[in-house]
């Protein structure tokens, strides 16, 4: 390959509060008293000490030295909303250090969900495209530019979500190269939706996950795995460009310091340099569209090893805690505010993660970035919450007990509680209102 | 021959042995066997003594060829046996024809029996090329032998491509038995990356005996046996050994050996390197009578609308079967006709692609830019291409163009250069969409006759084209490597800037989208005669000669090094 593409995941949830059913607390705060924020500073201080500082410090370095030497090294930030408030608030010297890598415009900052949700599963997508402009506005306000690149929350993807990026004006989607989406074509190559016009970067994900699992594996036949000998994988792997896509904790979070994987980080632009692989962005590949890809309505995701939505949505727990959530939408709005808040911070993909039930390597993986000790346990805590949360909501507003659910092509669309939040389900579908309207009349009756 | 203590090394390049697998005018079916015949024929003409050794592939069979190369019988019988891995005995037979090219002088070798002949004489070229090479390399004793025995020792070996590498080595190593230090010069045209285990080199199979021998190492010359150097530091691969066992290795650009050999063979070569050109023989005045001939007419314009619309009586059929069942399944929107005719084309500039349709030469990638191109301006597309059984390749590529119908895919040979020749005069771009390429000798040939390049900078074509955005002495254009859009955008500029320089319009100009500060509407004229200036300049097979003679000196001073590391 000539080309590769480099970037990463930057996020950091706002965890709910490990013990919220077991040790109730009468917190006056609304956050403080659903979310967990002496644990999730904690994390945060410790992550930024051992790998957003030190890497993005040899980033900014290695930028200036390309510079210096006349070699572009260029990276690509998918940056949540909750990781910059939570900068804001615990690293505004990282914060500060990511603005430089933006002014060097070597560096790109993606579009993705405010608040790293799955609300793009939603059969609705008000909320999401609300979150998407939400995070849109952030980058622009921090980083001064405005995202023409999306990264949907772990890569989902559908025909849908895809359709619904291009309408928002993205011109490039960062998608999973899963072979079944791609069905015997590359994904080292860019392509073009079919029907529109968004390109669309499958991600190579076995070249991602030998630095992001397989790193400090000494098992693994080509530990160490060095820079050049990383080049050497890409410059001889055949097609026209690689995307390599990876969590950003990778580098001195998940693979610790020791393991030297922030002087593989340090040496691979050179080592790409010298192997005659060039660094590209994704805002720059729009244009490069080598063949058209279909994309049906099955989801595809980087997560485990299906590669779909299953590892948010894939148990009757998950489901539980979703149609919860699901719930709380409209009274959240009706109350704004920290409520509206809190209520996207429950939207977070994590909270749905750590409620996965799989077995074996990908389950391992979930109990590794679990904030709790087991999906259960998660269940318990998270679930109650919700619960909890939508029952002041409702008490607050003075709604009756009982909702009302809309519902569009068998999925549940949206859910009202009382006769207030009518108009905005009309506004968003009129048709679909429609179609509910005499039921509507029995449920106020 | 100076006597060193006790060995006789070269005092200068008179006489070469050219070990090769092609030539052209012998047996030849690319690139490398055109670079082989031109360097020869011109460094005979500077008045070298020339010998070209080469496998038969049968050619002393036919007739014509036979009598033109007047080739004749030596009277050579060398006979012996081969182990093979399995311990078996396999003998062979060998014999020697020689003839005459231009006053190259020819040794074919051939085979005298049924075992080594269906090999040697196997008309396909690359028909089981290991043992047509470890058949040379069995022969190659015999005509050390001769050459001592007549004081025909030559003073220089010259290795092309991977083929012959242990040939050549053979050739050194029986010259150093009799004490005769031989400088051995190795061209790589094209990296092979061929590994094989050491049995086929070694004295059981290709006549290599595994004796020690000074190979220079990096900062000296280190006495090392040919298994040590073959399967330690060459790790199997014949081009890394033929890297280590040469005094000079030469590739055909600069961009190759940096970027390509040295990746491959390690940055260590770097003082024992050197680069020479190819070159062509077109020349613009040879198409412009071509032009005249066949068109009545030298007016570049005037011949582009007379050949959009001889495509109507041009009859090239594919000969492989598969080839032609992919274009004929699409022949509407390809424009062939029932008889293997074509359709003509609108007048409209010319894009022009020549060249094997393998993934090497990119010609997705143009059909794609092509693409993009229609959507700006008008344009017309010819691809005059040699089929590789590359099927899926050929078939995305028709794919691709069947949409735009302003694209004609003509595969296979011309019985007419001339008209060949004339594709190219009358082009207003030729496209070179290689992914990598070591030279790309089309591109010159382009250029020769006045028709700019664009291509990708990668390669020989980062050479031989200068970028007009770096200059006003500019040949054509080089885009990112494998960028679809900036092939696009470079060739719509091409377009632009012929039309402007045809009409004389100036609001071509303003659709360039490439920044160029352009005030002449008739720059392309100026970039045609740049083009054809270049070529005369730097790329001539005389320059190359010359470029091959600097080599060689290079190349007996580290022989005469390595003849001293004994001693």
């Amino acid at each position: 390959m000539r080309y590769v593409v480099i970037g990463f995941e930057v996020h950091q949830p706002f965890r709910i509060r490990r013990d919220f059913f077991w040790n109730p607390r009468a917190d006056r705060d609304l956050i403080e008293r659903y979310f967990d924020s002496e644990r999730n500073r904690e994390i945060f201080e410790r992550v930024k000490r051992k790998c957003y500082l030190p890497a993005t410090g040899i980033i900014l370095e290695e930028i200036q030295s390309g510079e210096n030497e006349g070699r572009e090294v260029k990276f690509f930030f998918s940056i949540s909303g909750t990781f910059v408030e939570q900068a804001e608030k615990w690293g505004k010297d990282l914060l500060e250090l990511l603005q430089q890598l933006s002014y060097t415009h070597k560096v790109e900052f993606l579009g993705q969900t405010y608040y790293h949700s799955v609300t793009s599963l939603w059969e609705d997508p008000t909320e999401w495209r609300e979150q998407v402009k939400l995070h849109r506005d952030l980058m622009k306000s921090v980083f001064g530019s405005q995202p023409e690149t999306f990264e949907n929350t772990e890569l989902i993807t559908n025909r849908r979500v895809a359709e619904e990026v291009e309408s928002m004006g993205f011109k490039v989607m960062l998608m999973e190269g899963k072979e079944k989406v791609l069905r015997g074509k590359s994904p080292n190559y860019v392509y073009r939706l079919r029907g529109g016009k968004l390109s669309l970067l499958p991600r190579n994900y076995r070249l991602s996950d030998d630095i992001a699992f397989r790193f400090s594996s000494r098992d693994w036949e080509q530990y160490p795995l060095t820079a050049e000998k990383f080049a050497e994988w890409i410059r001889s792997s055949t097609g026209h460009l690689g995307l390599v896509f990876v969590d950003y904790e990778t580098f001195g979070e998940h693979h610790w310091p020791e393991s030297g994987i922030l002087e593989f980080l340090r040496w691979l632009p050179r080592e790409l340099n010298r192997k005659g692989v060039r660094m590209r962005i994704p805002r720059e590949i729009s244009g490069e569209e080598y063949d058209e890809l279909e994309l049906t309505e099955d989801y595809s995701s980087w997560a485990d090893i299906d590669k779909d939505e299953t590892s948010w949505l894939g148990n009757q727990m998950q489901w539980a805690y979703d149609e919860t959530v699901r719930r709380a939408e409209m009274p959240s709005k009706e109350l704004g505010g920290d409520f509206l808040r809190a209520w996207r911070y429950l939207t977070t993909s994590d909270h749905y993660y750590y409620m996965f039930m799989g077995h074996g390597g990908p389950a391992e993986v979930h109990s590794y970035f679990s904030a709790f000790s087991s999906a259960t346990e998660a269940f318990i805590n998270e679930f109650y919450a919700t619960n909890q949360f939508l029952w002041e909501e409702l008490k607050l507003l003075n709604s009756p007990g009982v909702p009302f659910v809309f519902r569009r092509n068998g999925r549940p669309f949206a859910v009202i509680w009382n006769e207030r939040e009518l108009k905005e389900v009309e506004s968003r579908d009129p048709e679909t209102y429609k179609k509910h309207e005499k039921y509507i009349k029995e449920w106020i009756r | 021959m100076k006597r060193v203590q006790s060995l006789f090394i070269p005092e200068e390049v008179k006489s070469i042995w050219f070990l090769s697998f092609e030539a052209q005018g012998v047996a030849s079916i690319g690139g490398l066997g055109r670079a082989v015949y031109s360097l020869a024929r011109e460094l005979t003409k500077a008045g070298f003594r020339v010998h070209l050794i080469m496998p038969s592939h049968g050619r002393h069979l036919d007739g014509e060829t036979a009598s033109r190369l007047k080739l004749r019988d030596t009277g050579a019988v060398i006979r012996g046996t081969r182990r093979g891995l399995d311990g078996n005995f396999y003998p062979y037979s060998l014999g020697v024809e020689e003839g005459q090219m231009e006053g190259i002088r020819l040794l074919l070798i051939k085979g005298l029996d049924y075992q080594s002949g269906r090999f040697l004489d196997s008309w396909d070229v690359y028909n089981e090329p290991l043992e047509k090479a470890s058949l040379v390399a069995r022969a190659v004793p015999y005509l050390v032998q001769k050459a001592v025995d007549l004081s025909e020792i030559p003073d220089l070996i010259h290795v092309h491509d991977w083929h012959m590498v242990v040939p050549g080595t053979v050739a050194k190593q029986e010259f150093e038995d009799r004490r005769i230090v031989i400088p051995l010069v190795y061209s790589i045209h094209l990296l092979g990356k061929v590994r094989i285990p050491w049995h086929y080199a070694s004295e059981d199979w290709s006549g290599l005996g595994n004796c020690k021998h000074y190979v220079w190492n990096v900062v000296k010359h280190r006495l090392l046996s040919y298994r040590e150097i073959w399967d330690s530091l060459g790790e199997g691969y014949v081009e890394k050994f033929g890297a280590f066992e040469c005094d000079l290795l030469s590739t055909v650009s600069r961009n190759y050996l940096t970027f390509d050999l040295y990746n491959f063979l390690g940055n260590w070569v770097e003082n024992k390197s050197c680069v020479i050109y190819n070159g062509t023989d077109w020349t613009l005045g040879q198409a412009k009578s071509d032009a005249a001939e066949i068109f009545s007419t030298e007016d570049r314009r005037e011949v582009r609308r007379k050949i959009l619309s001889h495509l109507s009586s041009l009859r090239v059929i594919p000969k492989d079967y598969w080839s032609g069942h992919i274009l004929w399944n699409s022949r509407g929107p390809l424009g062939i006709r029932e008889d293997w005719t074509y359709e003509k084309l609108e007048d409209a500039p010319l894009i022009l692609f020549a060249g094997r349709i393998s993934y090497q030469k990119g010609p997705d990638l143009l059909a794609r830019a092509f693409r993009r191109v229609l959507e700006k301006t008008k344009a017309n597309l010819i691809m005059l291409g040699i089929p590789t059984g590359d099927y899926s390749l050929l078939q995305d590529v028709v794919n691709t163009l069947s949409e735009s119908k302003k694209a004609r895919i003509i595969l296979g040979q011309f019985k007419d250069d001339r008209l060949y020749r004339s594709f190219f005069y009358a082009a207003d771009v030729f496209a070179m969409p290689s992914r990598w390429e070591p030279f790309g000798i089309t591109a010159i040939e382009s250029m020769a006759v006045g028709t700019p390049v664009v291509g990708y900078y990668v390669g020989g074509i980062a050479e031989s084209v200068k970028d007009l955005r770096g200059g006003m002495d500019g040949t054509g254009f080089l885009a990112y490597p494998e960028s679809i859009e900036d092939l696009s955008e470079a060739l719509l500029t091409a377009v632009k800037l012929a039309e402007a320089d045809e009409s004389g319009d100036r609001r071509h100009l303003l659709e360039i989208p490439y920044k160029l500060n352009v005030d002449d509407v008739h720059l392309w004229s100026r970039v045609r005669q740049n083009s054809v200036a270049r070529v005369e300049m730097l790329f001539r097979w005389t320059s190359s000669a010359r470029q091959a003679m600097e080599c060689y000196g290079k190349a007996l001073t580290m022989a005469k090094y390595r003849a001293v590391s004994s001693m």
